[in-house]
């Protein structure tokens, strides 16, 4: 069971003058479990790529397939009851009176009864650390990290095989990324996980796979630790790992890659010959 | 990003009535509007007529965008035509009898006049928005009833708050696109269903871009009072286009045209 | 300079005070940095420095200048330049030089100065070229530097900036950042409102804030090196620091405020 690209690309008004490809020839493969990391400057297609994942448009080239089903235009609703799209700023979403309303709509629209719906919806709002308090809840009045991880539930309570998230951590301070990565571990353990961020400090460790998208094309997509070990020039990646490379430069030994900043220290320390 | 063109209107071509100001555009148009509803016979509506025709033609935008707002009108027209030219069992002579209806020469001649009366309004008045940007029309406006602060009219602030609504109106769109893509992602269906149903599919859609934009005006005029803004106080202005001689001509010569055709006809 | 002594300030209705008991100053060209955890403060710092809001306990002065005064009001706001997070927000005009122009249209500037001030402010912010640009066309990153021009038109000798990278993508935050190392060198006083350490690094000083009082005020080093307190704040060591504060520990002499992977190498290998 996997969510898999095959050469998949989208072009926009394609076939007019002005054709506009945004996304060209990605191939990769995630299923449950998996952590897909995808990086690239604004402009790369990483928001194309989410779109054509989550079965809200149809490829121009290639193909796109979700345990087995392909991505064609009938069959696209069927697809999209598998795959969840947490939008960037999910915030500007919530529409109902209660906390517990709004993250029912999803589960709602997907044809589940009343009971399954409650239940979905509450399992949701649990799993993203939200208790029976915030309920009864306006959304509007929530704080921005509490406002993020509601608005994750409203997506989650659909119970999808694979999650994606477009840039979940933007705007918040260090205790709603803390209450975001750990919504994305949890969810990971039953789901397979899409991220696309700018903030490869954070999500290189926890990925498995990474996709680093320029002008709309692949420049590495493969295995996270293979990225971390050899990134691509210009790539994204934790300045940790970044002294590391560097160091290499200096004849340090190109070992294998550590995300930890106190065991890079002592290795780094090591190589040049401190305490000296 | 798609660049959404304002009203839907603006052609954006270079012609001498684009280079017009939009104050003597706007000016030619009102009277020629009054001049048009003034003119009782044939041969003043055909004057005006190829007076719009010949606008038309100068400010080099295409003929099937200039009469695009004619399609919106045609059930006017049609209800026009036929409330005037159709009569119930009538007393007098008639072209054609079809049961209790019946065709009158004399009613299908002023129905005609009036239908043609419309589609020269329609086609002579859409002129001046496909010739002139929204900026340029507010800030015209603007400047066109600056006299009128005299009588204590927030003229300032009315063209501030105009200014306002078009600088938002392509950011609310691509709001409104980014929420209805995201309740779609949740299952929402958009578009389905008659009319009721879809006027209620359309409320997860609805109150968040309303809480957006009250959100956003609390933030703007925080934004505006910082920068000392204050309603009702004098500002001056980085572009203030003057009225040039041929803004005047056009303005003058227009106007007195289509009095002079009102008159005679 | 701007001088808050002793400022209290609690929203009309909320349980608690926003602050309470916050003195800090901003001399003339230097650059401070506000770090906080949401809530505790740091917005409603902001738009005190700027008299949109006034204290509810202590004062507020600009130059000198009280900014509970309505009389002078004018000249606080013109004084002290305010960015705020989302640039659509502060956003007014139709394209961008009217935009630029807004602030000093409402200080009666005659139209030739005008002309002159939004040519400098967009030529410091680095957008010469786009003054017929319409806002909702440019990036975010632009957006933003449109609104610092913006306030740069008022000619202000203070620039307070609550959390303005916030929402850009790594592009638009270095070119923000950019510009107010620019503006720091030309000697505007800058009060940077941030959640990012690594941000609040590159300021003369630091001053964190907790619960609507003032934690610490010193340098970054100082701040960096006090984990508890970090951790108290609510805010996030940038993993390159620990990585500096460990080499520091092994020997190594590494700059108290090194951020990047360049900064640490350099000591390693000097």
């Amino acid at each position: 069971m996997a969510l898999i690209l095959k050469g998949a690309g989208y072009a926009y008004q394609a076939g007019t003058s002005v054709e506009h490809r945004a996304l060209a020839d990605v191939s990769l493969e995630i299923g449950a479990g998996d952590l897909l990391a995808v990086f690239g400057p604004t402009g790369s297609g990483k928001s194309t790529l989410l779109s054509l994942m989550a079965g809200l448009v149809t490829p121009t080239e290639g193909s796109v397939s979700v345990d087995g089903l392909e991505l064609l235009s009938r069959e696209a609703v069927r697809f999209r009851k598998s795959v969840g799209l947490v939008f960037q700023d999910p915030e500007s979403q919530f529409f109902a009176d209660t906390v517990l309303a709004d993250a029912a709509f999803g589960p709602r629209n997907r044809g589940m009864s009343e009971v399954e719906t409650d239940a979905a919806a509450r399992d949701a709002l649990a799993l993203v650390g939200l208790g029976e308090e915030f309920h009864p809840r306006s959304p509007f009045s929530l704080s921005g990290g509490e406002a993020r991880r509601a608005a994750i539930a409203g997506v989650v309570a659909m119970r999808p095989a694979y999650l994606l998230l477009d840039e979940p951590t933007a705007g918040l301070d260090a205790p709603g990324r803390a209450a975001v990565i750990e919504i994305v571990c949890r969810a990971r353990e039953s789901a397979g996980v899409v991220v696309v961020s700018h903030d490869p400090d954070t999500f290189l460790p926890l990925a498995t796979r990474v996709l680093y998208l320029r002008d709309g094309r692949p420049v590495f997509s493969g295995d996270a630790r293979a990225y971390a070990q050899a990134p691509p020039a210009d790539a994204p990646v934790p300045e940790v790992v970044r002294a590391q490379a560097l160091a290499t430069r200096h004849g340090a030994a190109s070992g294998s890659v550590t995300f930890d900043p106190v065991e890079a220290a002592r290795r780094l320390a090591g190589a040049a010959g401190w305490p000296r | 990003m798609r660049a959404r063109p304002v009203f839907g209107q603006y052609v954006a071509v270079d012609s001498p009535v684009h280079r017009l100001d939009a104050r003597a555009k706007m000016g030619v148009a009102a009277v020629f509007a009054v001049a048009l509803f003034a003119v009782d016979r044939f041969a003043g509506l055909l004057v005006l007529a190829v007076f719009v025709a010949l606008s038309v033609a100068v400010s080099r935008v295409p003929w099937s965008v200039a009469v695009r707002g004619v399609r919106a009108v045609a059930v006017i027209l049609t209800f026009t035509l036929v409330a005037h030219a159709v009569r119930w069992q009538p007393a007098t002579v008639s072209l054609l009898r079809l049961g209790p209806l019946a065709l009158d020469a004399e009613g299908l001649r002023s129905g005609v006049f009036f239908a043609v009366r419309i589609v020269v309004l329609v086609v002579g008045t859409s002129l001046v928005t496909l010739t002139t940007t929204p900026v340029e029309l507010s800030d015209g406006l603007e400047r066109a009833l600056g006299p009128l602060k005299v009588l204590g009219l927030p003229v300032g602030d009315l063209a501030m708050m105009l200014t306002i609504a078009l600088r938002f109106i392509p950011t609310t769109a691509q709001e409104a696109e980014h929420v209805i893509l995201a309740q779609t992602a949740r299952g929402a269906r958009l578009g389905e269903g008659g009319p009721l149903r879809r006027a209620r599919a359309y409320v997860p859609v609805l109150v968040p871009l309303f809480v957006g934009l009250f959100r956003r005006a609390d933030a703007l005029a925080v934004a505006m009072e910082a920068r000392c803004y204050r309603s009702g106080a004098a500002r001056t202005r980085l572009v203030e286009p003057l009225m040039r001689a041929t803004d005047w001509a056009t303005l003058s010569l227009g106007a007195l045209a289509c009095i002079a055709i009102a008159v005679v006809c | 300079m701007i001088e808050l002594i002793d400022v209290g300030f609690t929203y009309p209705g909320a349980p608690n005070a926003a602050l309470c008991g916050v003195s800090l100053t901003l001399a003339a060209g230097e650059t401070v940095a506000v770090v906080g955890a949401n809530g505790s403060g740091k917005s409603t710092l902001a738009r005190l420095c700027d008299g949109l809001l006034s204290p509810d306990e202590g004062t507020v002065a600009v130059d000198g200048v009280d900014t509970r005064d309505e009389s002078r009001a004018r000249d606080v706001r013109s004084r002290v330049g305010l960015v705020m997070q989302n640039p659509d927000d502060q956003i007014v005009g139709t394209v961008v030089e009217e935009d630029v122009a807004f602030g000093p249209e409402n200080l009666c500037v005659p139209r030739d100065e005008l002309r002159l001030r939004v040519d400098e402010s967009l030529a410091s912010v680095g957008l010469t070229g786009s003054e017929r640009r319409e806002p909702h066309l440019l990036s975010q990153g632009q957006k933003q530097r449109l609104a610092i021009a913006g306030a740069l038109a008022m000619r202000p000798a203070y620039l307070v900036l609550d959390e303005p990278t916030a929402l850009l993508d790594p592009c638009g935050r270095a070119d923000v950042l950019a510009v107010l190392d620019r503006l720091a060198v030309r000697g505007t006083g800058i009060l940077h409102v941030t959640h990012d350490l690594a941000d609040a690094a590159r300021a003369d000083r630091v001053v964190a804030l907790s619960r609507g009082t003032v934690a610490f005020d010193g340098d970054i080093g100082g701040l960096l090196a006090d984990e508890e307190l970090l951790s108290s704040l609510g805010l996030r060591i940038p993993p390159i620091a620990i990585l500096a504060r460990s080499l520091r520990e092994l020997g190594v002499p590494v700059p108290p405020d090194a951020m990047s992977a360049e900064s640490v190498v350099a000591a390693l290998w000097p």
